[in-house]
Formats: structure tokens, C-alpha cells, sequence
């Protein structure tokens, strides 16, 4: 089913989940699974999120291609990270959550990657596979048969 | 080094919220006006 346009759009759920997963690090610390000096394997994925968002984000803008995931995509990308992966900056976004999920340490603050991780699965990637395929047709479909969802 | 760290931190969750508000900048914008500058291009 297609959501209405005034949907709330997944950077607003990562942001939201973002301040979610340092408020529950620092309020609600229960059980610590990663300490120091294990915590700063944050900081590579964090930087390894960021970096697939931005080569994502400099594919979209040389293309002129929307982003949002309801609306009709004009061209199909299939080269640099999207030949990796078919969600770059979902993937990109989980990355970073996560990434700040080991800074903070506590078992708590791992919901907002995995939360928002279900959210892109569920909703929006199988959403936006809905549009690329009336779309583009059998060239998506090829490419969804080369290229997994997430990696 | 626990400042250090700290300072790390603001700095890392700066960069991750300034993706985020680039993405979201970019859901609002109309493609043909998307540049390499336009996920920025708001807030200044």
C-alpha cells in the first residue's frame, strides 16, 4: 500500500531514532555489551555510513533524480555504490546509527538501528521496488537479480 | 583523553546529523534543482 505524501519520510525517522539511541545510552543505560576500547569501532562505522550517504547523495544530484521514496524515480541507477548495494543510504543511515549505538555502549540504544532498519525493510524499500518496477520494468528486475537489497 | 573523546563525539554525531538533514533537504527540494551544494544551500 502507498503511503500518503504526508507520510513522515525515513530522514525524519533517522534523526528522531539518532536522538532516541543517545537519550537511551545516557538516561536509560541498561546493560553494557560494548566498553572501551571496543567503542571506537563506532567511529569506522559511523565514517563508513557518512561515506556511503555522501557518494550516494553526489549520484543523485548528477542524475537529477528524485530521492523521495514515493515519487516516480526518471533515471535507474545502477553504477558506483548502487552497484553494491541497491540502498546505499538506508544502508549508510543503519551504519551510522549503529556506529553511534557502540560509542554509546548499552544494549538499549540498539533498538534505533534495528528499528529503523525494520521501517526501511517493511515500508519504504519494498514501496520504492513497487515504483522502479512499473517504472523501469525488466530493467529493474534484471538489476534487482544482480544487485542485493542490502549488500 | 576523556575530553578528547567527548569533543570526538559531538564531532561525530555533528557529521551524522548533517547527513540526515541533507537527506531531508533533499527529499524537499525538486530534483532539477539538486546540486552538490544544495543539501546546504538552506541554512546559509
Amino acid at each position: 500500500m502507498q503511503p500518503k505524501p504526508k507520510t513522515v519520510l525515513p530522514p525524519l525517522w533517522a534523526v528522531v531514532l539518532l536522538l532516541i539511541s543517545i537519550g537511551l545510552g545516557r538516561y536509560l543505560p541498561i546493560l553494557e555489551v560494548v566498553s572501551p576500547p571496543f567503542s571506537r569501532f563506532g567511529f569506522l562505522s559511523i565514517g563508513l555510513g557518512t561515506a556511503l550517504n555522501f557518494w550516494a547523495f553526489v549520484l543523485f544530484c548528477n542524475h537529477r533524480t528524485t530521492i523521495k521514496p514515493y515519487k516516480e524515480p526518471s533515471t535507474l541507477m545502477t553504477t558506483g555504490i548502487f552497484g553494491i548495494t541497491r540502498n546505499p543510504i538506508y544502508l549508510g543511515v543503519v551504519l551510522i546509527l549503529l556506529g553511534v549505538s557502540i560509542r554509546v555502549g548499552a544494549v538499549t540504544s540498539f533498538i534505533s538501528p534495528l528499528v529503523f532498519f525494520l521501517v526501511c525493510d517493511r515500508r519504504f524499500i519494498p514501496l520504492e521496488e513497487g515504483i522502479m518496477e512499473r517504472v523501469f520494468g525488466k530493467a529493474y528486475i534484471e538489476y534487482k537479480e544482480k544487485v542485493r537489497r542490502w549488500i | 583523553m576523556g575530553l578528547t573523546s567527548a569533543a570526538l563525539d559531538l564531532a561525530i554525531t555533528t557529521v551524522a546529523a548533517a547527513v540526515m538533514l541533507i537527506w531531508s533537504d533533499l527529499c524537499n527540494r525538486n530534483p532539477r534543482r539538486y546540486s552538490l551544494r544544495c543539501g546546504l544551500s538552506s541554512y546559509y
